[in-house]
């Protein structure tokens, strides 16, 4: 409690936070554990080649992309609990919202590939770059980002309140998939980790208010037009796109 | 604070995010509140203003149409300098220590800064309360703190030196208020009137933002205002009295009348009512 407090007893008063950040940490590093057998992965999906391992991975890009979005309501759940419930709190909050995220793109995952035949990689990223400028620009996009602040009161001990953690982590990821859903279809289509990466700066600075909400049409097209850029460099002849269901794809 | 007015009657310019700035006493009502920022910066132990960016960097929009100003919350800063340019026709005496010993019940205490201290939840209402026409009470269970502030509390009775109480109020929404703003007491007796006991004050909540918080448009999430009011003065109080009971307290609401005497008819609700420990 004074001066000598230890930097690891600070976080842990402070930012109990710092699951989410170590969840998300946890899932880019696994994704950037693959790029030194496959460097391509930086510019386009991988091919896993099966259904649990598409699952896997949508699951490592959910967590790494959308993690950080409940940074501060992960915060505001902890501390709205009683202290030895604060990291249960955050837990069941994480996990409410990520298991919801990731059913949502998994789905979005095998929506694309069932398209990308038809449409080849370009085409698929080029209409969700266009789809997610045009949410970007809508007045209700920016009243869904609004809504993403929204809090509601906590149940304080028992199961009421497990219920209340896991039903606010879906009830977030809910608000979340609304605001975000174009957004995170183009990344999800594009699938290299540069263009994730840089979706998740712009994801980010949008939902802690850093970008204008007059600016965020341009800067949803210039992610847009990076995407092209990487996957039209990366094509080379090879099919570019989400993680394929195709056993025979790829590696 | 109370401002405004409020039903049944046609509310006051002040009232309304919309229409306060088109009421005279607007400019001296912030101005003044600047100019007590500037005297709260200049206390000793006080660090400045806050660094974080979330704070510094919003970018908040005047006007409509082609008439919009843009601007954040760093350019004005510093209120002399453009584009306020303020001279305070006065200015608080920076208070000594033992002034704000007095009025703060403690001295800053450089070795256990306030930022050090963690928040404890020690107990919150299950249901939210409905703000009536009259005092409203509503009673929060405490529980034992289990975190940083267990050790002090458990060494002596009633609120220990270094130990701070918190009342906060999460989620305050409506669509109609019924009173310019509340008065928030703690542990009035029962059958007792709130007016009677001015050291069980914890401060006022205004109504002001309340209805425009609680829709949700492009500019708010809809989930109403909150407020946290530093209640350790009052519970050192009724320490002293050996009324502060660590098991509870009752919070009691109560609205402001108008100059007629009158509160109108409202549909404001508190979401939850909590009780932290730091």
């Amino acid at each position: 409690m004074t001066a000598t407090t230890s930097p690891l007893t600070r976080v842990h008063w402070h930012h109990p936070e710092w699951l989410v950040v170590a969840a998300s940490t946890a899932a880019w590093v696994a994704l950037l554990a693959a790029v030194p057998t496959d460097p391509t992965l930086l510019l386009r999906g991988a091919h896993p080649g099966d259904v649990p391992a598409v699952v896997g991975h949508v699951v490592l890009m959910t967590v790494a992309m959308m993690a950080p979005l409940v940074l501060a309501p992960s915060h505001e759940v902890a501390v709205a609990s009683l202290w030895r419930r604060r990291y249960r709190s955050v837990v069941l909050y994480l996990g409410g919202y990520l298991a919801a995220w990731c059913a949502v793109g998994t789905a979005m995952v095998l929506g694309i590939h069932a398209v990308r035949p038809l449409s080849g990689a370009l085409g698929v990223v080029t209409v969700t770059s266009i789809l997610a400028a045009v949410v970007a620009g809508s007045r209700a996009h920016v009243v869904r980002l609004r809504r993403c602040g929204a809090t509601r009161p906590l149940a304080l001990t028992g199961w009421r309140a497990d219920r209340d953690c896991v039903g606010e982590g879906v009830r977030m990821a809910g608000r979340c998939v609304a605001t975000s859903w174009a957004l995170m279809l183009l990344l999800l289509a594009q699938g290299g980790i540069l263009v994730m990466a840089a979706g998740t700066v712009f994801v980010v600075a949008e939902r802690r208010g850093r970008l204008p909400d007059r600016r965020l049409v341009r800067w949803t097209l210039a992610l847009g037009v990076l995407a092209l850029l990487v996957t039209a460099g990366s094509l080379g002849g090879h099919a570019v796109g989400p993680p394929s269901l195709d056993p025979h794809a790829g590696h | 604070m109370g401002v405004g007015g409020h039903a049944p009657d046609p509310p006051g310019l002040m009232s309304g995010f919309d229409t306060a700035a088109q009421d005279p006493i607007f400019w001296l009502h912030h101005s003044n509140i600047d100019r007590l920022w500037q005297a709260w910066l200049r206390r000793s132990g006080v660090k400045g203003n806050p660094s974080e960016p979330d704070w510094s960097r919003p970018e908040w929009v005047f006007g409509s149409g082609s008439k919009i100003t843009r601007i954040t919350t760093r350019q004005l800063l510093d209120p002399t300098a453009d584009p306020l340019r303020y001279r305070f026709a006065d200015m608080p005496a920076v208070p000594t220590p033992e002034a704000e010993e007095e009025w703060f019940d403690e001295r800053t205490d450089p070795t256990l800064a306030l930022e050090e201290r963690p928040l404890e939840l020690v107990g919150a209402s299950e249901e939210e309360t409905p703000l009536g026409p009259g005092a409203t009470t509503t009673r929060v269970v405490l529980g034992q703190p289990a975190g940083p502030s267990r050790q002090r509390l458990e060494e002596s009775e009633g609120v220990p030196p270094g130990v701070k109480v918190y009342l906060r109020l999460d989620n305050v929404t409506g669509t109609v208020v019924h009173t310019s703003g509340v008065v928030v007491y703690v542990n009035i007796p029962a059958g007792g009137r709130p007016a009677d006991f001015p050291d069980r004050e914890a401060g006022a909540l205004s109504m002001f933002g309340v209805v425009e918080t609680s829709r949700r448009d492009s500019r708010h999430a809809g989930t109403g205002i909150g407020a946290t009011f530093d209640i350790t003065r009052v519970a050192r109080s009724l320490a002293s009295a050996g009324q502060w009971d660590r098991t509870k307290v009752d919070v009691t609401f109560v609205p402001i009348a108008d100059a007629l005497g009158r509160v109108g008819r409202g549909d404001v609700t508190v979401g939850r009512i909590s009780v932290f420990y730091a």
